[in-house]
């Protein structure tokens, strides 16, 4: 059974249901899905960073040289 | 000195006059509209204490205005997954500060942020927004930036010990004009301590009245004080 989302207005707690839960749901959503993308991103990013060092560390250069890039 | 409380036929002296009414008095009503009947043609200079929000305000030819840089409007206990506090924002102030304290959450999350009018969020895609944020020592972007709809603001991990925090400048969101956002803020998101600083322009020239905060997942717990900065 699904967690109960509530909402507060100023003072005023009550359970979400309707229009306003659709609303929180759907943005619940859309922020996993942005993070999730930016974390896939990242960790795309982070490996061709890995396999450009392993072939520069290929052709010869130092640690040292490939920090100086 | 002592509030005095003078009696029928009492000599009321020079001294009296000096101490009491020419350097104590503020006139003290329950609120605006008590303040109003007793005050019906104020004059520059009048000062008032409001009983309600526990606050003065002085008039300054043309309106009552506080007499602080930054006015305190609004303090909420919040305890929800999405928050949404109405009425803050109003011709008194064009800028704001908003603090966020949060004690608690039970879930992780990343708290958003939507303006607010007449009871309805703005949910469109017209949230701009870029960030930095330093976790556990590395710089990279911040959680959640590009075009989107709403602001987001600070990480925050489940449990009751760790918290976050956030302060945001607000800009012009009263004037029908797009309004903007700067904030720096810390949290936890995953094992890591994270510092943030972001800032945002919501692209619509609509005039707002309120804001909501909404967590990507699960409740938070802590406050929202919302304070006007004083326009000259």
């Amino acid at each position: 059974m699904a967690e109960k989302v509530y909402i507060q207005i100023d003072n005023e707690i009550s359970e979400a249901k309707g229009k306003d839960l659709e609303a929180i749901l759907a943005l619940q959503s859309e922020i996993q899905q942005k993070l999730a993308q930016e974390e896939s991103e990242k960790e795309a990013k982070a490996s061709a960073r890995q396999s450009a060092l392993a072939k520069l560390a290929a052709i010869g250069l130092t640690e040292a040289e490939i920090q100086a890039l | 000195m002592s509030r005095k409380v003078f009696t029928a036929d009492e000599v009321l002296t020079a001294e009296d006059v000096n101490s009491l009414l020419m350097d104590q008095t503020v006139m003290s009503f329950a609120g605006t509209a008590a303040r109003g009947s007793a005050i019906p043609t104020p004059v520059t200079g009048m000062t008032t204490y409001l009983e309600d929000i526990k606050d003065l305000r002085i008039f300054d030819g043309s309106a009552y205005s506080s007499p602080y840089g930054l006015t305190h409007i609004n303090t909420t206990t919040i305890n929800a997954t999405s928050v949404s506090i109405n009425d803050v924002f109003s011709s008194a102030y064009d800028d704001y500060r908003i603090l966020l304290n949060l004690t608690l959450a039970n879930n992780d999350n990343l708290l958003t942020m939507r303006l607010r009018v007449g009871g309805v969020d703005a949910s469109g895609s017209n949230y701009d927004q870029q960030g930095i944020e330093v976790l556990a020592g590395t710089i990279a972007n911040a959680q959640g930036v590009g075009t989107g709809t709403s602001f987001s603001l600070v990480n925050q991990i489940a449990g009751s010990t760790v918290g976050a925090v956030y302060n945001m400048d607000l800009f012009r969101p009263f004037l029908a004009q797009p309004t903007f956002q700067s904030g720096i803020g810390f949290g936890y998101r995953g094992g890591g301590q994270g510092h943030v600083t972001r800032g945002g322009r919501h692209t619509l020239a609509t005039s707002y009245t309120g804001f909501t905060l909404i967590s990507s997942a699960g409740l938070i717990q802590g406050t929202v004080s919302v304070y006007g900065y004083r326009k000259a």
